[in-house]
């Protein structure tokens, strides 16, 4: 499916904050404003714990996070990723405190962090502040939805297009970070099943991967590859929040 | 700990598998190729229409050969 132009990523090489915090109105920016502290996150560091009460909200500018669900098994998926799209739990907007999920950080970077009694006490004071959220809320679960419809029909080599076109969103630059060993997990595919689908992308010329690091070379194959699996829950978020 | 790949040969291409895995011992790590073959069977890919054409290779950090599954036999209960 050919991908609408309004997909073409603008600023790709300008990260300039939050893209969701700079939904919100001038005023419910300068609302949250000095309750945010700009932090380093590094690859692996636990944003979220499962269970456990969640004490900051983070939004970040140049790094990448992923929440993944878990069994007492062991048993570890990707069901969602952020970055400076969104925030790193919907869990405090919808008026819970806990999850069973667990946020991590997947590609170190910076990002602003409040207090996750700040970030109640703003959304209370400022329904439209709210409302901005919860459409973002909206749009990370269609994502959710499309992440599970991936992983049930489509091949891995369109799943790992459409994954790291996810990341290509979310990051500055064509250079994307990534540890061969999490993309298993990330696609609930074994790891051998992985370097297939790598090297089925890297011969369209799609990719380039090298250890530690997946460079994007040329994301209209990607798009190709990745056929319809993706771009639904991208329109949707340019819909509800604006351009990526 | 010892490290082993588990690479797979398809109609004459071997998908080499880079990093490896640590695995305590051989029978481990022979249990996860069954493992990995099983799971592999039930995702759809391009590249491999059909798995039951596949060979897993488990080499460990030598390039010794320690196993060759053949996916079909991944299926039989042992």
């Amino acid at each position: 499916m050919p991908q609408p132009p309004h997909l073409t990523l603008v600023e790709k090489k300008k990260p300039n904050g939050n893209r969701l915090l700079g939904a919100l109105s001038d005023e419910d920016q300068a609302l949250l404003q000095p309750s945010l502290v700009l932090v380093t996150l590094k690859r692996g560091d636990v944003l979220v714990r499962p269970n456990e009460p969640i004490a900051h909200a983070y939004f970040p500018i140049d790094c990448l996070g992923s929440i993944v669900a878990l069994t007492s098994e062991g048993r570890r998926i990707e069901v969602g990723l952020f970055g400076r799209d969104g925030m790193s739990s919907t869990s405090l907007l919808h008026g819970t405190n806990v999850t069973p999920h667990e946020s991590f950080t997947q590609v170190e970077g910076t990002a602003l962090r409040m207090e996750a009694d700040d970030f109640r006490q703003a959304i209370r004071q400022s329904p439209p502040a709210h409302e901005v959220l919860l459409r973002y809320a909206e749009a990370f679960q269609v994502q959710v939805a499309y992440t599970a419809l991936s992983h049930g029909s489509y091949t891995i080599e369109e799943r790992l297009a459409r994954w790291l076109l996810m990341c290509h969103d979310r990051l500055p630059g064509d250079d994307l970070p990534l540890v061969h060993e999490f993309l298993s997990m990330m696609l609930g595919v074994r790891r051998s099943g992985v370097t297939i689908a790598i090297q089925m992308l890297e011969g369209t010329g799609a990719i380039r991967a090298t250890r530690g690091h997946i460079v994007v070379r040329d994301r209209a194959k990607l798009e190709q590859a990745a056929n319809a699996s993706y771009g639904v829950p991208e329109a949707e978020y340019r819909r509800l929040i604006g351009e990526w | 700990v010892p490290r082993y790949h588990l690479s797979v040969r398809h109609n004459g291409r071997l998908y080499r598998d880079e990093e490896g895995e640590e695995a305590p011992s051989e029978l481990e790590i022979t249990i996860r190729a069954r493992e990995t073959a099983r799971d592999l069977i039930r995702t759809p890919s391009y590249a491999v229409p059909d798995w039951l054409d596949c060979t897993l290779e488990v080499t460990d950090e030598a390039g010794r050969v320690v196993l060759t599954l053949p996916f079909a036999d991944a299926l039989d209960e042992v």
